[in-house]
C-alpha cells in the first residue's frame, strides 16, 4: 500500500497502520469558481499512535477530519480523488470515499469515531447522558438494555468519570465543560472504534482541564491500540503528546514528522515562521510574525503556496508543483530548497 | 515605575444568580472576592487564571464598566467609584479596553473612519476640521492604510479589526487599557502581529496596560508583572520572572505545569474549578491542591510577602522545595477520577 517514497521514509518501524490516507482531494464549488480545501494530503495513523494535524484556520485541518468521516455535504463538497484506506476489526481494507453512504453509516462511529471543540453543542441537551451513551451502544451491538447501562457506566469510569452510575442520570448542562468532553469520548469509544479523529478537543478548555484530556486521550491510545487523529492549531501542545504530526498550510502538508523532532527542529520555512511566531519567554526581542496572509483558497495556485510569504523564495518556487520530500530519516517537507536552507 | 495609576481598595464584585423563579434563596457568584491591588504607572501588569476566576470581572471594574458590590478603585488617586456619570465620561478618556471578539465590538453599520472619530468629536481631542487627518495618524499607527476609513468592518479580517479596536483605544490618548483576552481568538501568526504592535504602543507612548489573558506564554511576553487569580482571589503577585522562574503559590506551578509551551515539573491537577457560587472555606484552591492540609480549610490566606514583590496567598511556605510530584505519590491512588461538584 505504501508507494509513495516520502511517506515510506516517515513510516519506517512502524506498526501496521489503521488508517492510510492518500492524494486526498477536497474540493467545495462555490458560485462559479472551485475552492481547494484539501488538496493532496496523505497521511497515515497506526494502532495506538496519535497523529496530529497542525495548522491556521483555513489550513484545511478539519475538512480533512470531516472529509475522512465523510460528513461533508455532498451538494458542495466534492472527493476530487485520493483514497482513505481504513482496516476494519476484521482485518478488511475498505476504502471510506467508495462506500455507498449505507454502508459508510455503519463504519462511522462503529470503526471511526470523532470528537469536537464544543462538546456542549455535540450533547443532546434534553436526554441524560446515560441515554446518550446508550443509544451509542445499541446502534452498534446486539445487547439488552440493561447490559448496555451497565456498559455506558464501564465507559464513563474508564474516561475518568468514577462517579459514572450517578452521572447516567445526568444532564449536559449539570456538567463542566471537562466532565462533557470526557462524556463525548466515552460516546466515541462506546463501539471500540479503530480510530478516533478529535478535532481541537481542548480548544475550549483551560489549561488544567486540557493536561488531563490529553493524558486520558494519550492513555485510551496506548491501552486499545487506538489511532487517534488530533486535529490543533497548538504546536507547543502537538509536540508535548502526539508522535507524528502532519503541518498544513492552504490545503497541503508542508512538512511531516516525529511531533517533538517537527517543533525543536522545523524544517519548512513556514514551520519555522509559525514556530517563530509563538511567544517563548520574556524576550526584550519582537516576535517574528509572517509577512502577508494566506493565499486565496480560490485562486489556482502553481508551485509553492507559501512562497509570496517565503523570505526565501526563488524563481522557481512557483515554477511548478512542488513534491513533498523525504528529506531524512522520518522526515518529509514540501519545499525545493530545504537542503540550501537547513 | 513607582508612580500609582490605579488601586483596588478591598473591592469585590458579586452577582446575583436565582436558581429557579420559584424559589427565595438567592445565591451569588463571588466573582472577586476582597482584592487590594496597585497598578503601577507604565507598567504591564498580566492577569492570568482559569476561565471563571474573575479576571474579566477585574478588568471591567478597573474602568468602572461594572459597579463593585464592595470596595472602591482609585485613578491617579481621584475614588472612581463615587462619581457621577458626567465626570466620569470626561475620565473614560483616559482609560480604555480592548475586547476579544473584534467581531462583535466594532459596530457593522459604522464605516472604520466613523468609528474612530466618533469618540475623538466626544472628547474633543482635536478640532472638527482636524479629525479626518487624525484619523488617517492612527490608522497608520496601528498598520493600516488610512483608505480603511472608507471601509465596514466586514471587509476586514480578525487581524485587522483587532489593529482597528486598538486604533480605537488609543484615539482618544488614554493612559490606561485594559486588553481582555486581546489576542485570544487570532491565528498564531496574527498574534504575533498584534503582540508586537501592543509592544511599541507602549513603549512609545508610556502606557500602562492591564493584560488578562489565559495563555500564559502570551502573558511572559508582555507582563512586567503579573497576578496570578483563582476563584476570585489572588494566589500570588510578582514580578513576570518570579512567577515564571520561581513560582511560589502551589496553584501557579500547577498552572505552569498544565500549560504546553513550558518545560517545567511534570504535573496535572485534578478536577475543574469549583462553582463560585459556593467557594470552598479557607484558601478557594485547597480541594485541587496537593499539599492541602486541614489547616487550610480554616481561614484564607492573606498575600503574604515571600520575597522582595512577591506576594502568595498560601500558608504552606515550607513546601517550596517539595515537587508536586511528591506530594501526589503521598496523597496517592486518585489518579483519572474527577470529582462530581
Amino acid at each position: 500500500m505504501l508507494t509513495d517514497p516520502s511517506r515510506a521514509a516517515t513510516e519506517r518501524d512502524d506498526g501496521p497502520n489503521l488508517l492510510e490516507v492518500q492524494d486526498l482531494r477536497t474540493y467545495f464549488a462555490t458560485d462559479e469558481r472551485v475552492l481547494r480545501a484539501v488538496d493532496g494530503v496523505s497521511l497515515s495513523v497506526a494502532a495506538g499512535e496519535i497523529m496530529a494535524i497542525v495548522g491556521e484556520s483555513g489550513s484545511g485541518k478539519t475538512v480533512t477530519g470531516m472529509s475522512i468521516m465523510r460528513l461533508l455535504n455532498p451538494r458542495t463538497a466534492r472527493f476530487e480523488g485520493g483514497s482513505v484506506q481504513l482496516r476494519t476489526r476484521q482485518g478488511k481494507v475498505v476504502d471510506l470515499l467508495s462506500l455507498p453512504e449505507k454502508e459508510m453509516r455503519r463504519i462511522r462511529g462503529s470503526e471511526v469515531s470523532m470528537i469536537f471543540q464544543d462538546p456542549l453543542t455535540s450533547l443532546n441537551p434534553v436526554f441524560s447522558i446515560g441515554d446518550q451513551i446508550i443509544e451509542g451502544i445499541l446502534q452498534h451491538s446486539e445487547v439488552s438494555k440493561a447490559d448496555a447501562r451497565l456498559q455506558a457506566a464501564d465507559l464513563l469510569s474508564q474516561v475518568g468519570l468514577g462517579e459514572g452510575k450517578r452521572l447516567l442520570m445526568q444532564y449536559p448542562h449539570q456538567l463542566s465543560g471537562g466532565m462533557r468532553q470526557r462524556v463525548m469520548i466515552a460516546i466515541a469509544l462506546s463501539s471500540n472504534p479503530q480510530v478516533l479523529i478529535a478535532d481541537e478537543p481542548t480548544t475550549a478548555l483551560d489549561v488544567t482541564v486540557q493536561a488531563q484530556i490529553v493524558e486520558l486521550l494519550k492513555r485510551l491510545a496506548r491501552e486499545r491500540g487506538m489511532g487517534v487523529i488530533f486535529v490543533t492549531h497548538d504546536l507547543a501542545l502537538v509536540a508535548k503528546m502526539a508522535d507524528k504530526v502532519c503541518v498544513m498550510y492552504a490545503g497541503e502538508v508542508v512538512e511531516q514528522g516525529v511531533a517533538m523532532e517537527v517543533f525543536l527542529r522545523p524544517q519548512h520555512p513556514y514551520t519555522v515562521a509559525l514556530v517563530g511566531c509563538i511567544p517563548h519567554g520574556p524576550s526584550e526581542d519582537r516576535l517574528t510574525p509572517i509577512p502577508g496572509h494566506a493565499p486565496d483558497p480560490l485562486k489556482g495556485l502553481v508551485g509553492c503556496r507559501f512562497a509570496e510569504r517565503c523570505q526565501h523564495a526563488l524563481p522557481k518556487c512557483v515554477q511548478g508543483p512542488i513534491q513533498l520530500r523525504a528529506i531524512e530519516d522520518r522526515r518529509a517537507v514540501r519545499c525545493v530548497r530545504v537542503e540550501e536552507l537547513s | 515605575m513607582s508612580q500609582e495609576i490605579l488601586r483596588f481598595a478591598g473591592i469585590k464584585k458579586y452577582f446575583p444568580v436565582t436558581k429557579s423563579p420559584f424559589s427565595r434563596r438567592e445565591e451569588f457568584v463571588h466573582a472577586v472576592e476582597a482584592l487590594d491591588l496597585t497598578i503601577y504607572r507604565g507598567e504591564c501588569l498580566g492577569v492570568v487564571g482559569e476561565s471563571g476566576s474573575g479576571k474579566s470581572t477585574l478588568g471591567r471594574l478597573a474602568i468602572r464598566l461594572i459597579e463593585p458590590t464592595e470596595g472602591e478603585v482609585f485613578y491617579e488617586g481621584e475614588n472612581i467609584s463615587t462619581m457621577h456619570a458626567g465626570e466620569l465620561r470626561r475620565f473614560r478618556a483616559k482609560m480604555q479596553m480592548i475586547f476579544q471578539d473584534p467581531y462583535s465590538s466594532l459596530n457593522p453599520r459604522m464605516t472604520i473612519g466613523d468609528a474612530l472619530a466618533e469618540a475623538v468629536k466626544f472628547h474633543k481631542i482635536v478640532s472638527f476640521a482636524e479629525v479626518e487627518d487624525y484619523v488617517a495618524r492612527l490608522l497608520s499607527r496601528v498598520g493600516l492604510n488610512p483608505d480603511y476609513a472608507q471601509r465596514y468592518p466586514r471587509s476586514l479580517s480578525g487581524g485587522q479589526r483587532q489593529r482597528v479596536a486598538i486604533a480605537r483605544a488609543l484615539a482618544v490618548e488614554p493612559s490606561l487599557i485594559v486588553a481582555d483576552e486581546a489576542v485570544s481568538a487570532l491565528d498564531v501568526s496574527i498574534q504575533a502581529e498584534i503582540l508586537n504592535l501592543l509592544q511599541d504602543i507602549r513603549r512609545d507612548r508610556e502606557l500602562t496596560l492591564l493584560f488578562i489573558s489565559h495563555d500564559l506564554s502570551v502573558v511572559e511576553l508582555m507582563a512586567d508583572r503579573v497576578l496570578v487569580l483563582y476563584l476570585g482571589r489572588p494566589m500570588e503577585v510578582a514580578s513576570a520572572e518570579a512567577i515564571y522562574r520561581n513560582p511560589r503559590h502551589p496553584y501557579t506551578r500547577a498552572l505552569l505545569a498544565a500549560a504546553p509551551s513550558f518545560e517545567g515539573e511534570e504535573l496535572s491537577i485534578e478536577g475543574e474549578i469549583p462553582s463560585p457560587t459556593s467557594p470552598p472555606s479557607g484558601c478557594v484552591f485547597r480541594t485541587r491542591c496537593p499539599f492541602a492540609v486541614d489547616e487550610c480549610a480554616v481561614n484564607v490566606p492573606e498575600l503574604r510577602e515571600v520575597a522582595p514583590g512577591q506576594f502568595v496567598a498560601c500558608i504552606r511556605t515550607e513546601i517550596a522545595g517539595e515537587t508536586l510530584s511528591d506530594a501526589h505519590g503521598k496523597s496517592g491512588g486518585k489518579d483519572h477520577h474527577v470529582e462530581l461538584r
